[in-house]
């Protein structure tokens, strides 16, 4: 497996071979897989124990590969101040129904984010300390941005008064 | 004091001094701000538990403006998303959609026309301008100055009717498209910039004058809504927040997009993380935006005229004669230094005509996730400027 120069790679594969499964490049941005039952940890190494650290986690977000087994992923989009680099971590689910251990203990900005993948995905985080909806209301049912929810296909709850009108306004 | 002595009927009880030495029961005031209330411009709800004035935690709640943006793009062909992009942010959507368009162009691979890169940058400066001088009126307006959201507005009517000139429309411009930009520079655009620019410098002087030489303001921005520069990391803040807690990650200097590289522009950086140094921040960036768009166009005057878009044929290779543009397969992320911090947009796409999944990275999102840490403890009456300084914007949190 080839680390394309980045010193994170470098570092998940020295320190922790096991779990790295695949590495690839595209126009300069560097993307690495690790087995899912890892990533907290994995996460972790390349917070504190990468030279340059990835401090800054810029993004998570899942991605629905409808037909593809695993079905479910989640991209995490790092950052390093001292070193001005990127690195995109990628975690295949293969639980079904999809979960992962939360990351939010050492980034806290993915509280919200990972509300979000299970709002919008329905992935389970496992040890968040708020697995609620973020954008869409508690009755909502479903998730709409799984790749079989149509559009046409959202039902909104009618019981509860406060029920927001979801979808369209 | 123990729970079972304050069971005792209050009117029977024997006060002693040593009663109150204890922890004493307190009930803590709830307070809703409400999308309706005046102080929360954007579609977010706030429950604030309150000790007296002191807030003691603080409940966000967004989604209010959730539609489905991200579902919609998967349903669109690839250009139909820039529109939807612009809409993310109602004060600065030319870099939305400009931040998608280079996530495009990333995977396309497309080469780019000089001219169209010097008007993208113009453009952006533009729209971060408008967007801060909003911010800095919402502080006017938040803290009982009118006369400082007087001056920030005014200015920002010189700004929109230069974006008016340039992009052909006040607000949604549309002006970004794959592969450039739509229009040149209108005739007599340097006239009008020049004019626009003057006007805005003697306002925001002016602003400033009235701001930071006022007691209130003075006494309502400093040390309040701080969020040091760790804590800024740890919840993925960036932008100008980040800036004034002492950092200098400014997507235009790390990683230089478009013509960044060349242009000669500084990067404020505050000491402190609070809401002074943030107001501090957001007024020196505009006038380094000024700075870029005279630049812009004086380098714009020298390349002349001409095609501000690639070849169509470098975009639709291989499509099927329909005219769309084609994505091979792949994946790629692209972000661009928004009014509010880093703005990306991560794209997979499986080579067919619409996108398999589009990602927006929003700035708005995390830092209204970082609005508890620093309002906790903080008093109510700190609770404007610090929200009017994250600035969210809630079409672009909630999508």
């Amino acid at each position: 497996m080839n680390d394309f120069g980045s010193p994170g790679v470098r570092c998940l594969m020295d320190q922790m071979p096991s779990t790295v499964r695949g590495t690839h490049v595209r126009s300069g941005q560097v993307t690495v897989t690790v087995a899912a039952e890892d990533i907290v940890s994995a996460l972790r190494l390349l917070r504190d124990g990468s030279d340059p650290c990835f401090d800054l986690l810029v993004d998570l977000c899942a991605v629905d590969c409808l037909g593809r087994t695993p079905r479910f992923e989640v991209v995490y989009h790092l950052y390093s101040l001292a070193g001005n680099q990127r690195l995109r971590v990628r975690a295949m689910i293969l639980d079904d129904p999809p979960q992962l251990d939360s990351s939010v203990e050492v980034f806290p900005a993915a509280n919200w984010l990972e509300r979000e993948a299970w709002d919008l995905y329905g992935i389970r985080f496992r040890n968040h300390p708020d697995p609620t909806r973020l954008l869409l209301g508690e009755d909502f049912e479903g998730h709409p941005l799984r790749r079989d929810h149509t559009i046409a296909g959202s039902r909104i709850g009618t019981e509860s008064s406060t029920a927001r009108e979801g979808g369209d306004e | 004091m123990t729970v079972a002595s304050r069971s005792a009927p209050a009117c029977e009880r024997d006060f002693h001094a040593e009663d109150l030495s204890g922890d004493l029961d307190v009930l803590h005031a709830q307070l809703v701000l409400s999308p309706s209330h005046p102080l929360t411009r954007a579609g977010v709800e706030f429950e604030v538990q309150l000790d007296g004035e002191q807030i003691v935690d603080l409940v966000v709640k967004i989604g209010f403006a959730h539609r489905g943006f991200e579902k919609e793009c998967e349903t669109c062909c690839w250009e139909e998303v820039v529109s939807h992009a612009g809409r993310l942010n109602s004060h600065s959507g030319t870099l939305a959609s400009l931040a998608y368009c280079l996530a495009v162009e990333e995977l396309i691979g497309c080469a780019s026309v000089e001219r169209s890169e010097w008007l993208r940058v113009l453009a952006s400066e533009i729209a971060r301008v408008g967007d801060h001088l909003s911010r800095l009126g919402a502080v006017g307006r938040g803290l009982g100055s009118p006369i400082a959201t007087a001056h920030a507005l005014e200015a920002r009517e010189w700004i929109w009717d230069l974006q008016e000139s340039l992009c052909g429309a006040r607000v949604a411009t549309d002006y970004v498209r794959i592969g450039g930009v739509r229009y040149g520079l209108p005739e007599g655009f340097e006239q009008h910039m020049r004019a626009a620019i003057a006007a805005v410098r003697h306002k925001v002087s002016a602003l400033e004058e009235v701001s930071l030489r006022n007691r209130v303001f003075l006494d309502r921005l400093r040390g309040t809504g701080v969020l040091s520069r760790a804590d800024c990391i740890r919840h993925a803040v960036t932008g100008p927040l980040l800036r004034a807690a002492g950092a200098d990650l400014d997507c235009r200097k790390a990683e230089p997009y478009l013509v960044y590289g060349d242009v000669d522009f500084d990067v404020p950086v505050g000491e402190y993380g609070d809401n002074y140094d943030r107001y501090l921040v957001c007024l020196e960036e505009l006038r380094q935006s000024l700075r870029i768009m005279e630049q812009c166009v004086e380098r714009l005057l020298r390349l002349g005229p001409g095609p501000t878009v690639v070849a169509d044929a470098e975009m639709t290779s291989g499509a099927g004669g329909d005219g769309q543009v084609v994505v091979p397969p792949g994946e790629s992320y692209a972000a661009v230094e928004s009014a509010n911090g880093e703005l990306g947009f991560y794209l997979l796409s499986d080579g067919s005509s619409r996108p398999r999944r589009i990602r927006c990275r929003p700035p708005s999102l995390l830092h209204l996730q970082a609005l508890a840490p620093m309002l906790r403890g903080a008093e109510l009456a700190d609770f404007a400027p610090t929200f009017d300084l994250v600035n969210a914007a809630s079409s672009e949190c909630d999508r």
